[in-house]
């Protein structure tokens, strides 16, 4: 981000645009216009005023009276300030004038209710400027602070104006400004400073660019007496840049370099310390300043931190260094972090006489480390550094801000600079064929435009000399290239990029510069050509849609949480383990395996989370789904929900997790609406095992197994201490044959009351629950084969029988179905009896069978045939008596 | 009295006793006892073995016209009856019609879901494949590859999950890319959807996990005019027709040159509100020609092909279109929320 006030950037480039155009096109080029701020705007009724008079108030001896013109009329005027002097022109609010109340601000500060800076601690009061008394005197405007206008913090005396400001004009005329607030990708480090941004917008609008015109006097000692400079590790800084000032006055800067400042966000300190910060916003180079008379054997030397060593930084901190730091050291110790943070010791002070300005160049990657390793907040310097800064700037800097310290603080400039440069780098210089335009743009430019372009933009073309040969002004190498059958010198520009571009080192940036100057909005639009890679199905993803499909329409609702859980809630869905039986040495395989859920050794987590409710990756997706049921039931009594996501289990040896997809389930509350069809909605309308029981199967149905048998086994004691013992089922899929592979698919059953109410869920509610592996469950799914469907009368049958209460009413059914064979296509359990006349210990279970002929009618024989031979295998296999 | 007579006078009799007939029973009466095998006209019939052989025929014929008439008659009255019967059956079977009619309970997918199967839609149309990727991803293909090496500025824009060094949560789809082009060369179009994580604190805006979805296409020839226009397309597609349709330069290490599409705000028409932070525009996907360093990196000669990538965040694109206030609704799955969305 940086907010670049229209007022300062006017010094280096014109501006022929509105704010609105400015922002839009600076916007399209890729400096983003967050905001246009105008301030000033609302100064209505605030005038340039001249004080006449100050008299002291008769009544109290805190105000005075003011008597202030605008050049018409002469306003009394009672202040509690003491900074002004008979001749000063201040800002004058007249009666109407709408201000923002410093004493309301000043008032609620202290009472804590808001924190510095105070005019961004939320809304803002305001006041509207009324003729009155204070302590018995007229008071007919108000002499205006800055607080009051919202220029900045001060509060604490009247602001005194240019005095070549025409009394009677309205402040806004004179002080008003319009800032652009620009957000700055990465890339975008030669914005970060108004004569940056000046660049942009005079490639925009073919305007010229103006720099600041740099002079200094350098009216003092040879520089090499001063001091010295060593690069130890040329790595990290490529270039070290210094001069000496002696005898500067400290003191506040003037009054335009602190509302410059002010203005974009930065708060004055001192002259010395301001003039860093201005010539930095200004041509974007960093600078630090340091108190010479500290620097011990007048001797800095560029180096890595050394273990164990430790320094103060202005902050007022005690940081602790290592040798990935790159340090500012004199001749016995650190007086600076390169480019982060100056040290407390060598900053410049009140009592500072003489100063050693420094320019460098630090490495960027190094600067973001040391930067962010150690401070919560990047420093201005330190940003911009991170971004990489011109190489060739330090000494444009370091001369500029001598000349400033001259004018502004006094003093004798060092003759010479100090400029170490080790390494010198030269400028790129990149081909771009001129047919990489059309290649990657889409569109053709004429060689001629292509040249003006890139020319607006600072970048040099090298002229194509008779020989063939490029030739650069300024330099008397001579480049050739590979010229071959298709590509002549002709068709190729010879660039050489501007050294504050260090974004630009390929064709490829090149090409984006030409787009950016030629208008990404007028690029044309035209749609993919070509040939389309061979189109094949995603069959996982198209699975997860059936799934959905088939689910929602069973009534069920999609939710998705975050994978990132907290151990709390693993741990939760263990509440039972104590009181369940003791676990099996070996449940066989980590996944949907509960007793694994809190086991580190099999999950992953994260080394920085934002916070211990989402750190670790989820190996089971019960625990979200119950936090969600449970969230839920506090504000619907019917909670239907699926999800289809992942979890997530380390495997040994790998970097990488097995991120398996997996489907969970969970139905809690009524059953069905209340209604005036259902009046009462009770107990028994409350859902349960087996309505999340239909729905899986209705799932397993509708994909089509058809090679595989799904089997549901009661689940084995301890396997799983979330559920309910005596409600729980483990799915498993069985391959086709007698020795076929059985896979455990996964579970359904309802949730242990302890595990419910560990999940703030009513332990009394039944809340099933289950989960599906999509992995397994997938590669079983088959296509849907067509099976005839007969036109015959189909023939149903009931068929009670009696069985002892321990027989499970699925073996009998799975019985019934195996011996009826292919025509018994339904076989439905409709009923379930116990008592009389069915003898104690044992039930009836009554079955609705339904016959489908093929080819033929069935006859009444052939039907009773089958049911006998039912009824044979029921009475041998499981004790059952037939019942009419 | 003649036999014809009496024939006519038993017709005017029996038609008479029809229109008292008032139901379908008394009908069945009627009929058997005038036309039944044993009814009165039968009787005629059979009382004509008495008369001189040649009337017979001449009673035959008014016995039969007779019976014709009667026939005819008693099928009107059934047709009337039935009618009747029938209106009565309805008038009692009357309801209050305004009742309520009985509660359908149906689940929903999730809104997510559905505006992800909505860009993927539109994608798979233009022949992109879909693919995904891991969400535990390494640093390798979720920075290294696409141009961001350790210490890159562009990776403070990317506030990280980690596991190691080396493993992170990954931060785009963009590594998918990476992964994509290793295993397949072009022709290429890809769309790959799924969840991302970034270390952010939470708000009204942020959430540490959303979707993406992030689109490739490499070949010969393709061309930043390509990219405007097929992304022009699918923003019609998903945001309609009229919208405006905002192409700026903006910067992304793994493509260049890069670009920021965005669409007229459809809140206030582009007159700048609090949703659009008072530009008149929200951006919805960033995009590029995909970096040459990017192709070398998976041995695509970056001289001969090139091509587009983009991405975009689902969770954004349904909070304008169904100008949902609180991104954090998304993942707190209230039933309440999920069940706006059809
Ligand atoms: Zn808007």
């Amino acid at each position: 981000m940086i907010k670049v006030p229209l007022s300062w950037l006017r010094d280096y480039v014109n501006l022929t645009l509105s704010p609105e155009e400015l922002a839009a096109g600076l916007t399209l080029r890729g400096l983003e216009v967050a905001e246009i701020i105008r301030v000033g705007q609302d100064w209505d009724k605030v005038v340039v005023g001249q004080v006449e008079k100050i008299e002291k108030h008769p009544n109290a001896d805190r105000l005075v009276v003011l008597q202030v013109t605008d050049g018409n009329e002469v306003y009394q005027v009672v202040t509690g300030a003491f900074n002004l002097k008979e001749g000063d022109k201040i800002p004058l609010a007249l009666p109407g004038a709408k201000l923002i109340d410093g004493h309301k601000l000043v008032d609620e500060h202290a009472a804590g209710k808001r924190t510095e800076p105070l005019l961004e601690s939320g809304e803002l009061p305001y006041f509207t400027v009324k003729a009155g008394k204070m302590r018995g005197v007229d008071s007919n405007a108000v002499a205006v602070a800055a607080l009051e206008l919202g220029i900045s913090e001060d509060f604490d005396g009247i602001v005194v104006l240019n005095s070549e400001f025409p009394v009677g004009e309205t402040l806004a005329a004179v002080l008003g400004d319009v800032i652009l607030d620009i957000e700055l990708s990465p890339n975008l480090g030669r914005a970060l400073s108004m004569v940056g941004v000046a660049r942009e917008v005079a490639a925009m609008t073919g305007e010229k660019v103006y720099p600041p015109e740099i002079r200094v006097v350098e009216d003092g000692s040879p520089i090499n007496e001063k001091i010295s400079v060593k690069i130890d590790d040329p790595d990290l800084c490529a270039r070290y840049s210094m001069m000496v000032i002696e005898g500067v006055k400290i003191g506040p800067s003037p009054d335009w370099m602190q509302n410059r400042l002010s203005a974009v966000g930065i708060r004055p300190i001192n002259n010395i310390v301001d003039i860093t910060n201005y010539v930095m916003l200004e041509i974007g180079q960093p600078l630090h300043a340091f108190d010479y008379d500290e620097l011990q054997g007048k001797q800095i030397i560029v180096r890595r931190a050394r273990p164990g060593e430790k320094m103060q930084t202005i902050d007022h901190k005690e940081h602790e260094l290592t040798p990935e730091i790159l340090l500012i050291a004199d001749a016995n110790k650190p007086i600076a972090m390169a480019g982060v943070m100056g040290g407390a010791e060598s900053e410049v002070k009140d009592t500072t006489v003489n100063v050693a300005l420094e320019g460098a160049n630090f490495d960027p990657a190094n600067i973001r480390k040391t930067g962010r390793g150690l401070f919560s907040t990047v420093s201005e310097a330190a940003k911009r550094f991170e971004r990489s800064v011109d190489i060739e700037l330090t000494v444009a800097g370091v001369r500029r801000g001598m000349q400033l310290m001259q004018e502004i603080a006094g003093g004798k400039v060092s003759r010479g600079i100090v400029d170490v440069y080790p390494q010198i780098r030269s400028p790129h210089i990149i081909e771009l064929p001129l047919s990489e335009i059309p290649r990657i743009l889409g569109l053709t430019i004429p060689r001629d435009e292509v040249v003006k372009m890139l020319e607006a933009l600072e970048f040099e073309i090298a002229e194509l000399r008779p020989d063939g040969s490029f030739q650069f002004r300024n330099d008397n190498k001579q480049y050739t290239i590979m010229v071959s059958e298709t590509i002549s010198s002709q068709d190729i520009l010879m660039v050489r990029v501007p050294t504050y571009r260090n974004d630009v080192t390929i064709k490829a940036d090149l090409i984006e510069e030409i787009a950016r100057q030629y208008g990404y909005d007028k690029i044309p639009e035209s749609r993919l050509q070509g040939e389309l890679p061979p189109q094949v199905p995603n069959l996982a993803y198209e699975f997860e849609d059936k799934l959905r499909e088939i689910l929602t329409a069973s009534g069920l609702f999609e939710i998705i949480t975050y994978p990132l859980v907290s151990m709390d809630s693993l741990k939760n869905l263990h509440a039972a383990l104590g009181e369940s039986v003791a676990p099996p040495t070996n449940p066989g395989g980590p996944h949907l395996h509960s007793l694994h859920w809190t086991d580190p050794a099999h999950l992953l987590t994260l080394a920085n989370p934002l916070s211990s409710e989402h750190e670790v990756m989820r190996p089971t997706m019960l625990g979200s789904t119950l936090e969600t049921v449970a969230e839920n039931r506090r504000f619907v009594d019917r909670v239907p929900v699926f999800e289809i996501g992942r979890v997530y289990h380390k495997i040994e040896g790998e970097l990488l997790p097995d991120e398996r997809r997996t489907l969970s389930l969970a139905m809690a509350g009524r059953r069905v609406p209340l209604s005036r069809f259902n009046p009462k909605v009770t107990e028994n309308d409350r859902m349960d095992f087996f309505d999340l029981k239909g729905v899986v199967e209705h799932l397993l149905a509708r994909l089509n197994l058809a090679q595989t048998e799904v089997q549901f086994e009661p689940v084995t004691a301890g396997y799983h201490p979330a559920l309910h013992p005596g409600r729980a089922v483990d799915i498993f899929a069985k391959a086709p044959g007698k020795n076929g592979e059985s896979k455990r698919l996964g579970y359904i059953g309802e949730v242990h009351p302890r595990v419910a109410e560990a999940f703030q869920l009513d332990p009394m509610e039944r809340i099933v629950v289950g989960e599906l592996d999509l992995e397994l469950l997938l590669p079983l799914v088959e296509r849907e084969r067509y099976q005839a469907v007969t036109r015959m009368p189909v023939v149903t049958q009931d068929m009670a029988i009696v069985v002892g209460d321990e027989v499970a009413a699925g073996r009998v059914q799975k019985l019934i179905q195996e011996t009826g064979g292919k025509l018994l296509k339904q076989v439905t359990l409709f009923d379930i009896y116990r008592g009389k006349p069915v003898p104690e210990g044992k039930k009836s279970l009554a079955f609705r069978l339904a016959f489908h002929p093929q080819d033929k009618n069935l006859t009444e024989e052939e039907v009773s045939k089958l049911r006998q031979r039912i009824e044979g295998r029921l009475v041998r296999e499981v004790g059952a008596e037939t019942r009419a | 009295m003649t036999i014809q007579n009496q024939v006519a006078e038993m017709q005017q009799r029996a038609l008479g006793e029809l229109g008292t007939a008032s139901d379908l029973v008394a009908l069945d009466e009627w009929r058997l006892k005038y036309l039944g095998k044993k009814g009165e006209l039968t009787g005629f019939l059979r009382g004509m073995g008495q008369l001189p052989p040649e009337e017979r025929p001449i009673v035959g014929q008014v016995v039969n016209a007779a019976r014709k008439a009667l026939e005819e008659a008693d099928a009107t009255r059934l047709i009337g009856l039935q009618a009747a019967a029938l209106n009565q059956r309805l008038a009692s079977d009357q309801v209050d019609v305004t009742l309520p009619g009985r509660p359908v309970e149906t689940g929903r997918v999730h809104i997510i879901t559905r505006t992800m199967r909505e860009i993927v839609a539109a994608f798979t149309a233009m022949g992109f494949q879909i693919a995904e990727g891991p969400e535990v991803e390494l640093d390798y293909y979720n920075f290294e590859q696409l141009n961001m090496p350790p210490g890159h500025p562009a990776r403070s824009m990317h506030d990280t999950f980690y596991f190691s060094e080396s493993v992170v949560l990954r931060t785009h789809t963009s590594p998918n890319q990476i992964r994509v082009m290793e295993k397949q060369k072009p022709p290429i179009r890809v769309i790959v959807p799924g969840k991302c994580y970034r270390s952010e604190a939470t708000d009204a805006t942020h959430d540490f996990m959303f979707y993406q979805v992030e689109g490739l296409a490499v070949d010969q020839n393709i061309t930043l005019a390509d990219l405007r226009g097929t992304l022009t397309d699918f923003a019609r597609r998903l945001f309609g027709p009229e919208r405006k349709v905002r192409f700026r330069n903006d910067y992304f290490p793994y493509v260049e040159p890069g670009v920021d599409l965005s669409i007229d705000c459809m809140l206030c028409d582009g007159k700048g509100c609090r949703v659009c932070k008072y530009s008149g525009w929200l951006e919805i996907l960033g995009a590029g020609m995909v970096h040459p360093q990017v192709l070398r990196n998976v041995d695509i000669d970056p001289e001969k092909y090139s091509g587009f990538a983009f991405g975009m965040g689902p969770s954004r694109i349904a909070l304008l279109k169904y100008g949902i206030d609180d991104i954090r609704q998304f993942f707190r799955n209230d039933l309440r929320f999920l069940e706006q969305f059809a």
